[in-house]
């Protein structure tokens, strides 16, 4: 036990591998122009003061045009060429929709037109004139809620479904007859009320009613019966499993874009999470089997625990390390995949700039290398770095695997 | 075995089944009117300046060549108080308006009536060839009340119309009985109805047989009439061979390349761990791993063929390998022009396949039969060549399995990027497009790939090694 250290910091490898160190720092970089980045970049100064009056434009509503009704004789007030009596700008005074007319297309980094140092463009402009700095730290909020948000719903969906096929395979969910019968009569109910002339939500609360009271009042007490029904759970979630498989991705990820009806980096999400939760049901599937296997698990069997318990006590929570080892190999797929996405142009609307799309910008100019350079970077050190995380807290998993086993 | 291997094979066809109802279903879900979509860009019959009568007599004509006017499946289940048989209205809006006014009013005669009272006028009332002004005015309006689906809003409509009828005097006239047909449907259709029957409050059921879209698109894959695609009228079995053959030789090539050379540094790397060129490697290949095909791809076109540093490759499609005179030639430019997506799309999968391979090795290695092989003084060479890489293929399989699908499939990304016209694009093409023609032969081509090497991967296992018992447990 003495030998366990406690650091400040409980971040898996974060102690024992300066690459990962290296790398949680990278990723903290991101988080946080993911959380602040419009307080990082952006075309609204913090403050600024015009005719004697204060404005705190970035924290406020305060807009151009306002500002250019409320001060004629400044008409019109554009955030970068008004002079204001005093002003203190953000690090990078450009947002990633903000176009700078004094700059054209394609300006090379580090450059700046006329004016102030301040304005110059750190990694240079695309085809609009769009700060690419600006559109990077955009980039890095976008890529990080897809990549998180969806392999969360991944896990969501995926841990019950694995670990239920694991568990309880294809003959350990038993059923009696009297259950199956109930089970089918509340199907019918539900058919039956779905096809009446009633509004949908009467239809939607009617329906939630039969199914509780199903449960309720006749399933939980019906279980005194001889169990001769297994249900083939494993085979049920392993052949969902292989239906979305069989699809090509493409496929799923067009139709389900265009189906979905909200729009945004949320049917992205959406759309990757239900591509990406086969795996993790069946990686979930894999650990609890081998879970089952343990002598404390066959023992707590044997010691008549309900199965219920021991799943939710004593094999989820130990499969949670390895599980979240794959979550986080997921979230760098999932991040690649969502800039795949974008550099194709689907999914993201067209305004919306994040690292995809502005590789996919340099394809139409060879001569603009930091299109194809800076993007393309922060892409890789992400996955990098993700990479090398899971890497490392695999072989820390598989250390202390062997210590377990001795 | 025989009889495992027969229940794989059933399971197999039943997850074929689901999958192309699934992919029927969804394909039928994509908001918008393919129809609409062709007639507008394709059909010079069809304009906006044509009345709405031609235009839906267009409309008719397009669905019934591609046989959407069919019901969808081959029976339905519905509410009781919908009629039987909306499938054959056209167009879609015309449909989704009947439709509207039935679920509201739950009088389907009434609607049903309504529809046919306004097909009718626009049959009696739209100007063949030569535009009359009045006539125009009547067809309009029954075309704005047929594509109207709240009930309030149709009522606007008819009366809007009834107005503009009533200020000409000679037009009232003539089409006094029409209106008011229309009239009484429409009294009808706002009166709620309050008493459904049993009948109505049950679903029905109808059966239509196979004369359906489902089942004339799954017969379509085998039947020997060729499938023409929605685009430009060409063999759709020939177009995918065409793209297959581009797919087969590029991800071809890749996978040979990855499998041969990642098998190799693996080995070797498992075999030298710890050495300061393993750990060169191994680093390198670990930043392969991350690396995204697209942005080598890109970073492989500015470099290496843009002309802004070397100008070695071409940077993209296949050249002019038709016009080559000798085979050599042929492969010559065929060569230049595939050597940067086949090494694009190798380094990744290379990188994984030497992990995979080393971490299998390093396995092997410390297994009871090692040492016991040692003991008897067996060379380590001999070890390493007759027992350790032998038994560390073992996951290869897997592997290798897995990935035939994707073989297959195409890489969209590194196709798009090289513009080889390989599957992935034509498949992402093709659905941008709605050419279903195309797209449900490469849907039920991968699957059936996917799911066969499911039952390949068991097999070659079981071949492998005979200690695995069942197929598939």
């Amino acid at each position: 036990m003495s030998r366990i250290r406690h650091t400040w910091i409980a971040l898996p490898g974060w102690s024992s591998s300066v690459s990962a160190r290296i790398a949680w720092i990278f990723l903290f970089l991101i988080a946080f122009f993911a959380l602040f980045g419009p307080m990082v970049a952006n075309e609204k100064p913090y403050f600024c003061k015009l005719d004697g009056k204060r404005y705190y434009p970035l924290f406020s509503q305060v807009s151009e045009s306002g500002l250019s009704k409320a001060h004629p004789n400044h008409s019109p007030v554009t955030w970068r060429q008004t002079s204001f009596e005093s002003v203190w700008r953000a690090p990078i005074p450009y947002s990633h929709f903000s176009i700078d007319p004094q700059a054209k297309s394609y300006q090379q980094p580090l450059s700046y037109a006329q004016g102030e140092v301040r304005f110059r463009h750190w990694l240079g402009t695309d085809v609009l004139g769009r700060d690419v700095l600006a559109g990077m730290i955009r980039g890095c909020r976008v890529s990080l809620l897809i990549g998180f948000g969806s392999m969360l719903l991944a896990l969501l969906i995926g841990i019950p479904l694995g670990s239920a096929a694991a568990f309880w395979g294809d003959t350990n969910w038993r059923i009696s007859f009297s259950q199956l019968v109930q089970g089918m009569l509340a199907a019918v109910f539900v058919f039956l009320i779905w096809f009446t002339p009633l509004s949908l939500l009467v239809k939607m609360v009617l329906t939630m009613a039969t199914l509780f009271s199903f449960w309720y009042f006749l399933w939980r007490k019906g279980s005194d019966g001889r169990k001769r029904f297994a249900v083939p759970l494993d085979q049920i979630v392993m052949g969902i499993i292989s239906i979305i498989d069989g699809f090509p991705g493409i496929f799923l990820i067009l139709i389900l874009v265009a189906i979905i009806p909200v729009k945004g980096w949320v049917v992205v999400m959406f759309t990757i999470a239900l591509l990406r939760w086969p795996g993790m049901a069946r990686y979930m599937r894999a650990e609890v089997f081998k879970m089952t296997e343990t002598n404390y698990v066959k023992a707590a069997q044997i010691a008549t625990i309900p199965s219920k318990q021991i799943l939710q006590k004593h094999i989820i929570p130990f499969a949670f390390r390895p599980v979240m080892i794959a979550f986080i190999f997921g979230v760098s797929s999932a991040i690649l995949t969502e800039s795949s996405l974008s550099f194709l142009g689907i999914g993201l609307p067209t305004e919306e700039i994040n690292w995809g799309r502005l590789l996919a910008q340099s394809r139409n100019n060879f001569d603009a290398w930091w299109l194809v350079v800076f993007p393309g970077a922060a892409i890789f050190f992400t996955l990098l770095s993700l990479y090398t995380i899971g890497n490392v807290w695999q072989k820390i998993q598989m250390k202390t695997d062997v210590e377990i086993q001795r | 075995m025989f009889r495992s291997l027969l229940r794989r094979f059933v399971q197999a066809f039943l997850l074929l089944g689901i999958i192309s109802l699934l992919g029927f279903g969804l394909s039928k879900l994509v908001p918008g009117d393919e129809i609409l979509d062709y007639l507008s860009i394709d059909d010079p019959r069809y304009s906006s300046a044509s009345n709405p009568l031609a235009q839906r007599k267009a409309y008719a004509a397009v669905a019934a060549k591609r046989g959407l006017d069919k019901p969808l499946f081959y029976f339905s289940v519905r509410p009781g108080y919908f009629p039987d048989s909306l499938f054959h209205i056209v167009p879609e809006s015309d449909r989704q308006s009947l439709k509207n006014w039935i679920r509201r009013s739950k009088q389907k005669d009434a609607a049903l009536h309504l529809y046919r009272d306004l097909r009718n006028g626009l049959a009696r009332t739209c100007p063949d060839s030569e535009s009359s002004n009045h006539s125009n005015l009547m067809c309009e309006g029954f075309s704005e009340m047929l594509q109207q689906p709240n009930l309030f809003e149709l009522q606007h409509a008819y009366l809007r119309l009834k107005n503009d009828v009533a200020a000409d005097s000679m037009l009232s006239a003539q089409w006094e009985g029409l209106l008011t047909t229309c009239r009484s449907d429409l009294d009808a259709l706002m009166s709620p109805n309050k008493h459904l029957s049993v009948r109505e409050w049950l679903p029905a059921f109808s059966w239509y047989g196979t004369d359906n879209q489902y089942h004339q698109w799954i017969t379509g894959l085998v039947s020997v009439q060729p499938l023409t695609s929605l685009i430009d009228g060409r063999d759709a079995l020939k177009k995918i061979w065409e793209a297959l053959k581009w797919t087969l030789m590029l991800n071809g090539w890749a996978f040979i390349l990855a499998i041969v050379l990642g098998m190799s540094i693996g080995v070797w790397a498992g075999t030298n761990d710890g050495r300061k060129l393993e750990k060169l490697i191994n680093i390198i290949l670990f930043a392969l791993f991350a690396l995204p095909s697209f942005w080598l791809a890109t970073l492989m076109i500015y470099f290496l063929s843009s002309g802004e540093w070397l100008s070695v490759f071409p940077s993209g499609g296949l050249g002019a390998y038709r016009d080559a005179t000798n085979i050599f030639q042929r492969w010559g430019i065929l060569f230049t022009h595939l050597t940067l997506p086949v090494l694009c799309l190798a380094l990744g999968a290379l990188a994984y396949v030497s992990r995979q391979m080393k971490q299998s090795v390093q396995h092997q290695w410390i297994q009871p039969y090692v040492f016991s092989l040692r003991s008897q003084g067996i060379s380590e060479k001999t070890i390493l060549r007759k027992h350790v890489v032998k038994n560390a293929l073992f996951p290869m399989i897997t592997l290798i399995g897995g990935s035939l699908p994707a073989l297959l499939s195409g890489s969209l990304i590194v196709e798009v990027i090289f513009s080889i016209p390989g599957m992935g694009r034509l498949l992402f093409s093709s659905l941008m497009a709605r050419d279903w023609p195309v797209v449900f032969p490469i849907l039920m081509m991968v699957a059936t790939i996917t799911v066969l090497s499911y039952i390949i991967t068991d097999v070659v296992y079981k071949w492998a090694d005979p200690r695995v018992k069942t197929l598939g447990s």
